[in-house]
């Protein structure tokens, strides 16, 4: 009876990565409309900056949890490793907005607005298998969203090379090449932070099946 | 009974990793030669990108079978995690002969060379490191081998960190080296990975001794 394992005897752990995973997709939602609409960005940034610490704090009490608990639904090292992998998500699309800002750019450029609405999807199909794994039926309503956000990391991949290729290619200020080139990085390792957090419900489901 | 474990029926596991482990290696030596001897950049670039796409249907292959297995000869999540890892090596390795193309690179620096003939060493290692898992006798020339990587791992970051420093005092030609840059923190993160590959391997043969 394997299966039961995934019933939250320890229900807390399971409504915490339920709100984390549903501060990622805010994150995202936000940084989609900064890059789309960009003015007022101190505010936007703030508010990322606000719900990233947010999240650090829900990790952290995902972490002090796991201390004092005798036992967990899953694994400890998975649930250390889905928490810090949620948390790295929301670190990147934060840093990405903070570049922004530091770097004193003054209009986004395309790509990072579609990079932005990757990561919406992507943070969305997080939320989806985060919830497929608190009310557990069956594997595959948890590897079906990792599929897909799978997916999202390789079309991620291809609009970072379009976004390279023309940065390069119609830009002639290095120092505005150079701020961009780490933008649309952090965008997109973004997104591969997503593909990590699918893996690692991946390697849950398994390990459990 | 650690030795029990490994069953003879469970060698088709060992038989995906040495496949896709040689297919990095493969892609490895493509880059290599490609840096070594800079011609028909494209096509390597595009059958580097159709090699990378193949070894995304042996990770493919390989969770398949991990679903369905009852008893896996190592533990599942390493067998997970081993080719993930594996998969993220040739990843960086297609993504440095992309930005060859991309960038549109008349001709390689002798850092890439080295770089690349470097990375081309540690995936042979690799190669032989994975080959030696399905039998405990050779635990010892494994983690040797690991240890090897390690070492070109620090070599590897040697030859990036003087690339580096002596790109940026190229003042006249700032834009070459951004695209430099980025070419070789792929290639080193692909040698990074090679690493992380090594550990794996390493706690495997711990797990088991």
């Amino acid at each position: 009876m394997r299966r039961f394992r995934f019933m939250p005897t320890e229900e807390k752990f399971f409504d915490l990565f339920d709100s984390i995973a549903e501060v990622l997709v805010d994150a995202a939602v936000c940084l989609q409309d900064l890059v789309t609409d960009y003015q007022d960005v101190p505010e936007k940034v703030r508010a990322l900056r606000d719900m990233e610490k947010r999240v650090d704090r829900a990790t952290d009490g995902i972490c002090e949890r796991l201390n004092i608990s005798f036992v967990t639904p899953i694994d400890r090292e998975d649930i250390h490793s889905l928490a810090m992998c949620m948390d790295d998500v929301l670190d990147y699309i934060e840093a990405s907005a903070d570049r922004m800002n530091l770097y004193g750019v003054d209009k986004a450029r395309e790509e990072a607005a579609e990079l932005a609405s990757i990561l919406v999807e992507s943070t969305k199909l997080i939320r989806t298998g985060v919830e497929a794994l608190n009310n557990f039926r069956d594997i595959d309503s948890v590897l079906r969203p990792c599929v897909e956000i799978n997916k999202l990391e390789n079309q991620g991949d291809q609009v970072l090379r379009k976004a390279l290729a023309r940065l390069f290619k119609e830009e002639t200020r290095p120092l505005e090449i150079a701020k961009w080139q780490e933008i649309f990085d952090r965008l997109e390792t973004a997104t591969d932070k997503c593909e990590d957090v699918a893996n690692v419900l991946e390697s849950i489901v398994v390990k459990n099946a | 009974m650690p030795m029990i474990r490994i069953l003879p029926r469970q060698e088709a596991f060992f038989d995906l990793f040495e496949k896709q482990v040689k297919m990095v290696n493969h892609g490895a030596h493509c880059l290599a030669e490609l840096m070594a001897n800079y011609k028909n950049v494209e096509d390597v670039a595009f059958r580097l990108k159709a090699t990378e796409h193949d070894a995304d249907e042996m990770v493919h292959n390989i969770m398949k079978k991990l679903n369905m297995t009852f008893v896996t000869p190592i533990d599942r999540e390493d067998i997970h995690a081993l080719t993930s890892a594996l998969d993220d090596i040739l990843d960086f390795i297609e993504a440095a002969a992309e930005r060859m193309v991309l960038y549109e690179i008349e001709e390689p620096t002798e850092a890439a060379v080295k770089l690349s003939r470097i990375l081309a060493e540690s995936t042979a290692l690799t190669v032989e490191a994975v080959g030696g898992l399905r039998d405990p006798k050779r635990a010892s020339e494994v983690r040797e081998l690991c240890v090897a990587i390690n070492r070109l791992e620090n070599e590897g970051d040697q030859v990036n960190r003087l690339a580096l420093s002596k790109l940026f005092q190229m003042h006249d030609r700032p834009i070459e080296a951004l695209k430099w840059r980025e070419i070789y923190d792929h290639i080193e993160t692909a040698i990074d990975k090679c690493e992380d590959v090594a550990d794996i391997l390493e706690a495997v043969i711990l797990k088991n001794a």
